[in-house]
């Protein structure tokens, strides 16, 4: 151990002897207490006056500091321990979760660790004495993965089920070998994620399974341990054994011996889903060696739907079921864990984005996690390797046509997102393209910085053709300047910030040089900038969309990003007298202009 | 950092007494642990009030042995770790001290024929005497005081001599001599006032050898506190005067002593360990039972009549009314003491009741509000308190990441 660190034990163990007589737990004493030694750096204990409830010993404080002290703080376990799941905020060999996220304390100051001492002790009294026994409820999720134990070879399953359908359900479910068991409210919704996550679905593994809805958190007490459990709360809720017998054959009429359901509690800090299933199979026996015949599942004798009560209520107590690791990975949990009100707006539109390039793709990722899950995408170019510093992609990409290669980037990575279709070639050859543009889409962002394609999108306004707001962004030379104008249905105001070659009429910088760079290639050219300094305007541009989506605009809106000053002159340019003397005075720049 | 306490622990007629400083020292005064699994608590007692190594054993910072009866040095033997402190195993239950105080000049009149019919040393003092002497080799041989388990204070030089070649490790009589020690506890001075040196009236002499002559210390203990009228920190001192079982010649001499120097200040006290377990005989030449109307000796009396106001006089010994000591005829006297000086009470260990496991409590002083006052250790303990109130913030973060 370092001399500080050392010298922080020795601290600390001078504070815990003068304030509480607290005695260092050789390392051998402390094995014998169950707790792994490896873990601390140097333990104590504490005597208190707080009898244990079950065997009238006084409860010790385990004050265990790990060899981080006082950066990490101590962990704290009480000696004998007190039982887990039977109290709430107790962990593994009685090791207390006393501190939450939200305590900050200072490190320099190891007297932190006399508040953390109250607080434990303060905990122990509170939880012995049942008054915290709601926290159950509250953080249910600790004490649920607690309750049961999987072996290290079950995938964590995944739930799609949208929290917001109070009702207990029919769901479907994909019992995925290597990816874990995916649940989700529909078929197409399964589906489309397991095709995202790069799995065929195959009726062999796919089912449809039941959702309990419970609207209150059962208490570790309550957990259910057999499938009869299970039926009663369904007879429970539907006030009708035929109606909640009906329930429970979703379970039984699975296509896999093991089937799983899902539990939605809501709590106090909001719904959660937890997962079952059931251990001992829903097979009665088995093929004993005969493969020709079927597997006889626990309505034997009757068909999955019309088991007799008496039958099915035995068959279910005789059937345990037991809790298993699944995790929401439904937009409102991923985005924003049920707390991001513009979802319902932002998850309803349908966004068509034309040219994928350092500008467009970028854009993609801040757009996801504002919500939106439904997209066009068209761009009719290959990523390059030099587009890499500037790109959403990376190298892997490399060859592949800058839309596929984002749809199948987006596709794998947030899987709820559906890209109703990758176009290409340029969006206006190509009949697909232009079709999904003008009927799927809510809104339209054009990056290709192509005047010939903004001419196009024109003549498609015009034409009456094209009826949604389109979003046109672009920056300048260098990345010094990044545009998003936002040109309202039915019109091409966008236009005339330029003239009839498609050149800006008012840029922020202005060059006295050329600031483009032949490439190898027969009349090729490219503008150096990097990613950075584009950055900023992919920001400006998706706060803009998302804007336009939520709340929609009456007028033109047009922003630009001005990058700094320092940038500027890195480049040799400086900012125009002739916009400044138009909208405004840039000045150091770094920051966003409202133009419009 | 927290309160002083002073622990009286429940030995009957006997002492043994712990000071924890503000930082955490430990001084024991004497021990008194009979043999026999009844007293098995009391050694469990005292381990769990020291502090312990990173091997999980205890150690006393400081062990003051005010003379070397029995009822003052029982369980030494078997209670603490002698020898070299490198041979210390790691398994050890045994106690090391740190420090030892210690007077030969005591064990000397202890010794000495025609005492008061005890000259010969029990075998808990012995050891203690080999421990020391062990100590005091060390010292001679390496020229220093060195490390923890094998360093020593004597108390008051030695007669003929025989100290005048270790002078940096003896404390000097009415001096201070915490500087000397080598516990580095900012917060802890110690004022030696006995052993007499010897008398040039052997008369005088003889006297002190027939009463129970005993270290007496004053040990002064400090600790800061927020001073809310003034809303900075500030410090307060108070005084612990023990005496062994220091008999009324001892304090007549002492009184005497110091009323000549214009020293007499240093008798005050705020907490007294009333001497030889609340006996008559310190405060007077008459014996109580022998004697129709025994009196006072007026400077005895005045020598432990220096107490502040809101002071404890505390008393280790078994109950008031068996036999003698404890004396009621002392305790009133120490009663009016207190009257005479504003306030203070008088408690004995005896009177403290029983724990929930049916052992007799300790008697357990701290300095709350800057006076005596008398807690438990679990009290002491407090899990509300906490220095300082700034140091966690309960929702307190407003950064994210």
């Amino acid at each position: 151990m370092p001399n500080e660190r050392a010298n922080s034990i020795d601290a600390l163990g001078q504070l815990l002897f003068t304030r509480y007589s607290a005695k260092r737990i050789p390392e051998k004493d402390l094995q014998g207490l169950g707790i792994p030694s490896s873990l601390y750096a140097a333990n104590w204990r504490i005597r208190t006056d707080i009898k244990h409830p079950e065997d009238g010993k006084t409860i010790q404080l385990i004050v265990a500091a790990r060899p981080s002290f006082p950066f990490s703080v101590p962990h704290i376990y009480t000696h004998p321990e007190l039982e887990i799941l039977k109290y709430p905020h107790v962990e593994e060999r009685g090791k207390l979760c006393v501190w939450g996220d939200e305590v900050s304390f200072d490190p320099q100051d190891i007297t932190y660790v006399e508040h953390l001492i109250k607080d434990s002790h303060s905990l122990i009294e509170e939880t012995i004495s049942g008054n915290l026994d709601d926290d159950f409820s509250v953080g249910l999720l600790s004490y649920w993965s607690r309750s049961f134990k999987t072996s290290s070879k079950e995938k964590k399953a995944t739930s799609l089920c949208n929290i917001r359908n109070l009702t207990t359900r029919k769901i479907h479910v994909a019992y995925e070998s290597n990816k874990g068991t995916v649940f989700a409210d529909t078929e197409k919704q399964l589906k489309s994620w397991l095709t995202n996550i790069g799995i065929k679905s195959n009726q062999k593994f796919c089912s449809t399974t039941l959702l309990i809805n419970l609207s209150e958190a059962w208490k570790p007490s309550e957990y259910p341990t057999n499938l009869g459990e299970i039926l009663s709360i369904l007879e429970s809720q539907y006030g009708d054994p035929v109606q909640a017998a009906e329930a429970i054959t979703i379970v039984l009429g699975s296509s896999r011996r093991y089937p799983a359901f899902l539990i939605q509690t809501n709590t106090p800090n909001g719904a959660v889903i937890t997962a079952m299933n059931c251990v001992g199979g829903i097979g009665t026996r088995g093929h004993a060696g005969l493969l020709n015949l079927y597997e006889a599942k626990i309505g034997n004798g009757f068909r999955d739907s019309i088991i007799p009560q008496r039958f099915l209520n035995t068959r279910c107590i005789q059937l345990g079921v037991r809790g298993i690791d699944i995790e929401r990975r439904d937009p409102s949990w991923v985005l924003g864990r049920d707390s991001n009100s513009f979802l319902s707006t932002t998850s309803g539109t349908t966004i068509g984005i034309i040219g994928l390039g350092s500008v467009g793709s970028s854009l993609l990722p801040l757009l996801i996690k504002a919500g939106f899950t439904r997209f066009v995408l068209c761009d009719g170019e290959p990523l390059e390797a030099a587009n890499v510093g500037r790109h959403l992609l990376g190298m892997s990409y490399v060859g592949v046509n800058k839309a596929e290669a984002c749809k199948r980037h987006i596709e794998r990575d947030y899987p709820w997102v559906e890209v109703l279709h990758a176009g290409s070639q340029e969006w206006f050859e190509d009949d697909t393209t232009i079709d999904l543009l003008t009927t799927e889409c809510d809104l339209m962002i054009s990056a290709t910085a192509e005047w010939a394609s903004d001419k196009a999108i024109q003549e498609r306004i015009e034409s009456g053709k094209l009826k949604c707001c389109v979003v046109f962004c672009f920056t300048e030379a260098h990345a010094v300047a990044t545009h998003c104008y936002i040109n309202k249905a039915g019109s091409f105001s966008y236009g005339s910030l330029f003239d009839n070659t498609g050149d800006l009429l008012e840029s922020c910088a202005k060059f006295e040089h050329r600031t483009t760079k032949p490439t190898h290639f027969c009349g090729g050219i490219f503008q150096p900038y990097g990613g950075i300094e584009l950055s900023f305007g992919h920001s400006m541009i998706a706060e803009a969309v998302t804007e336009l989506a939520c709340e929609g605009i009456q007028t033109d809106s047009y922003r630009v990003w001005v990058g700094s000053r320092k940038l500027l002159l890195s480049a040799g340019g400086e900012w125009s007298h002739s916009w400044e003397q138009k909208y405004g005075e840039i000045d150091d720049g770094s920051k966003v202009l409202k133009v419009l | 950092m927290t309160l002083p306490s002073i622990e009286v622990f429940p030995v009957g007629n006997g002492d043994m007494t712990l000071i924890t400083t503000e930082n955490g020292k430990t001084i024991l005064i004497d021990c008194y642990r009979k043999s026999g699994s009844d007293y098995d608590f009391l050694e469990e007692r005292l381990k769990d009030r020291l502090n312990t190594d990173d091997k999980g054993r205890p150690y006393v910072d400081v062990f003051v042995l005010t003379h070397p009866d029995k009822d003052h040095i029982t369980g030494f033997n078997t209670m603490f770790y002698r020898g070299n402190p490198d041979d210390w195993g790691d398994n050890s239950t045994r106690i090391r001290i740190n420090e030892i105080w210690s007077s030969p000049r005591v064990f000397r009149r202890a010794t000495a024929t025609g005492c008061d019919g005890n000259n010969t040393l029990c075998d808990d003092a012995v050891k203690f005497n080999t421990e020391v002497k062990r100590r005091v080799k060390l010292y001679r041989e390496d020229g220093y005081n060195c490390g923890d388990g094998n360093r020593v204070i004597i108390l008051s030089s030695d007669e003929d001599g025989k100290t005048d070649d270790i002078s940096s490790i003896v404390a000097e009589l009415y001096t201070s001599f915490g500087h000397m020690s080598g516990i580095d506890d900012q917060s802890l001075n110690a004022y030696l006032l006995a052993p007499a040196d010897k008398q040039e009236v052997t008369e005088d002499e003889e006297e002190l050898t027939k009463n129970n002559s005993s270290a007496i210390i004053r040990f002064d203990l400090s600790h800061t506190f927020n001073d809310e009228g003034l809303n900075e920190n500030a410090t307060c001192t108070k005084s612990f005067l023990i005496g062994g079982d220091a008999e009324v010649k001892c304090w007549e001499v002492l009184y005497d002593k110091l009323e000549s120097t214009g020293q007499l200040d240093e008798l005050a006290y705020d907490v007294l360990l009333a001497p030889h377990h609340c006996s008559w005989r310190s405060l007077s030449n008459d014996s109580e039972s022998k004697c129709d109307d025994p009196q006072l000796n007026a400077s005895a009396r005045a020598a432990l009549s220096f107490a502040n106001k809101d002071a404890l006089i505390l008393c280790s010994s078994h109950e008031f009314g068996c036999s003698t000591p404890p004396s009621q005829l002392a305790r009133d006297e120490y009663e009016k003491i207190l009257t005479d000086n504003k306030g203070g009470k008088f408690l004995a260990v005896a009177e403290q009741g029983e724990d929930s496991d049916g052992k007799p409590n300790s008697l357990f002083i701290t300095f709350a509000n800057n006076k005596p006052t008398k807690t438990t250790k679990t009290k002491a303990r407090n899990f509300s308190k906490v220095v300082n109130p700034t140091a966690v913030k309960k929702d307190g973060k407003r950064t994210y990441a």
